[in-house]
């Protein structure tokens, strides 16, 4: 194996370029690193991205550009994104622990492509979108667009993973990331659920709601959201949408939990949530 | 083979390795540092804990090929002259090691926890361990010792201001 460490993004694009056979970006190495040593990876080239200037969180008018580098602990932590992004925060806090927090990176939970991946359906609902780049230019995609399959995403192996952008949320708007996992710490999401939309006069307007592992990529479920939007907001509304979003899901059976399982658990994860914002926002 | 150089502990380290072996590998082989543990290999029990920048890391994920300019702390990097850390002192005090093969770094987890808060709560510091398995204790103990290391470091921090105020709020 060979491994290359690069101290620019030109250097590391141009290296992309050249090499031959398969190459593995090496980031916080918290899935690559346990996939090597279980055996599933067997990277020929090796290109350790540690040191390159993609560490940053930088707001630009109403613009959040978040550098794939930057550490899943840092996005729990930083000022701006609990303002303007509340909701990525929250879920980058419940992912992992504090040891693999500090070496996690957002643009690897993205460029891994797992369905479970937490930071993803928040980043769904924020309408993010993903910059890339190689030797020629860079190009840019909605997160929806990006991932193909389990583990599996468009880019080109000549690409890398620059920043992630979103429109800063208002104040106004409401949200949650709940996530179901074998216990508190340490759990891949069996099921996870990230909720935002606004709430005027009884009413939810402006709904978007994505879901992780229930499907082969991150989804949202439109059919949910639409039916959700300009009703009154009340307990017949919160059974419906919980039973319409059960048929939206599509999960599989896996070694974590069973498919009919997860399908009721996005029902009761929607429910619970819905519940908490009506009580949150309702004076009585 | 690639060299690299950084820092454990007090001492600067040059070492010429596989690019791919891990800083836990490094560490017990090379180094000769054993009081890092191995429990997993996968990032999921703490056990090799070590303090990397300043923050806790899983060293048996981290490449020697990322290790270039970092500064390490190990358990061993702890105690200063002889004299134990207030942490350690804390975990023998209260009783939190019972095989010990967690306590490594459950240390180095609390211990870096101290560093960026004088003061947790509980939940802070259940929150710092939530990475550190612990199929021995219980983990009560292991709060407990983690509560009076941080009252002995405020102590130590503030030798003047050990006055009433201070007292009521630790008690
Ligand atoms: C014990 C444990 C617990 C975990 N818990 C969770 C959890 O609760 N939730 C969760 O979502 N994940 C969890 N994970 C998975 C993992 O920590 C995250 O997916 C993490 O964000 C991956 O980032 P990384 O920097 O470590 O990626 P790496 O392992 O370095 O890379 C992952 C993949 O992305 C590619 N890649 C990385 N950066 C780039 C880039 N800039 N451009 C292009 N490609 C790139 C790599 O080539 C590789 O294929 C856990 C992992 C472990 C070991
Ligand atoms: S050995 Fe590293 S976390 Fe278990
Ligand atoms: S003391 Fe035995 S695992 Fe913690």
């Amino acid at each position: 194996m060979k491994v290359y460490s690069p101290e620019t993004i030109e250097e590391t694009t141009k290296i992309l370029g050249k090499l031959k056979g398969n190459v593995h970006l090496l980031a916080g190495g918290t899935d690559l690193v346990v996939k090597v040593k279980e055996g599933t990876v067997l990277p020929e080239n090796l290109i350790n991205i540690r040191k390159l200037p993609l560490d940053y969180i930088k707001e630009e008018g109403n613009q959040l550009r978040i550098g794939a580098l930057t550490s899943i602990e840092t996005i729990h932590r930083s000022k701006p994104i609990r303002t303007y992004a509340p909701i990525l925060s929250d879920a980058a806090g419940k992912m992992g622990s504090p040891q693999i927090r500090n070496l996690a990176t957002i643009g690897g939970n993205i460029a891994n492509a797992s369905p479970a991946a937490d930071t993803v359906p928040p980043l769904f609902v924020l309408n993010a979108q993903i910059v890339l780049k190689d030797q020629k230019g860079s190009r840019v995609i909605p997160i929806e667009k990006f991932f193909s399959g389990p583990g599996e995403n468009v880019m080109r192996r000549d690409e890398i993973l620059m920043e992630i952008t979103f429109r800063k949320c208002a104040q106004s708007d409401e949200w949650f990331f709940s996530k179901l996992g074998q216990r508190k710490a340490l759990a891949i999401s069996k099921v996870s659920l990230a909720f935002r939309g606004k709430v005027n006069q009884n009413r939810l307007t402006d709904v978007s709601i994505a879901l992780g592992a229930v499907a082969p990529t991150v989804i949202y479920a439109q059919r949910t959201a639409r039916f959700l939007e300009s009703k009154t907001f009340d307990s017949a509304l919160i059974d419906e949408a919980s039973r319409i979003i059960q048929e939206e899901a599509s999960p599989i059976s896996d070694i974590r939990s069973t498919s009919e399982y997860r399908r009721r658990m996005v029902g009761a994860l929607l429910k619970q949530g819905l519940w908490e914002l009506k009580a949150g926002v309702s004076p009585d | 083979m690639i060299k690299v150089k950084f820092k454990v502990n007090t001492e600067e380290r040059e070492i010429v390795t596989e690019p791919t072996k891990t800083l836990l590998e490094i560490l017990r082989d090379d180094l000769g540092l054993r009081g890092t543990k191995e429990g997993c290999g996968k990032g999921e029990c703490g056990a090799c804990t070590v303090i990397m920048d300043g923050k806790p890391v899983v060293s048996c994920l981290v490449l020697a090929c990322q290790l270039a300019g970092c500064q390490i702390t190990t358990i061993e990097g702890l105690s200063r002259d002889g004299k134990l850390d207030p942490v350690q002192e804390a975990f023998i005090e209260e009783g939190a090691v019972q095989c010990g093969f967690c306590t490594p770094g459950m240390i180095l987890s609390a211990k870096a926890l101290l560093m960026g808060n004088q003061n947790p709560t509980d939940e802070e510091i259940k929150e710092a361990i939530s990475g550190n398995l612990c199929r021995c204790t219980g983990y009560i103990k292991i709060i407990k010792a983690i509560q009076k290391a941080a009252k002995a470091q405020r102590a130590a921090l503030a030798p003047n201001t050990s006055g009433g105020t201070r007292k009521n709020r630790d008690q």
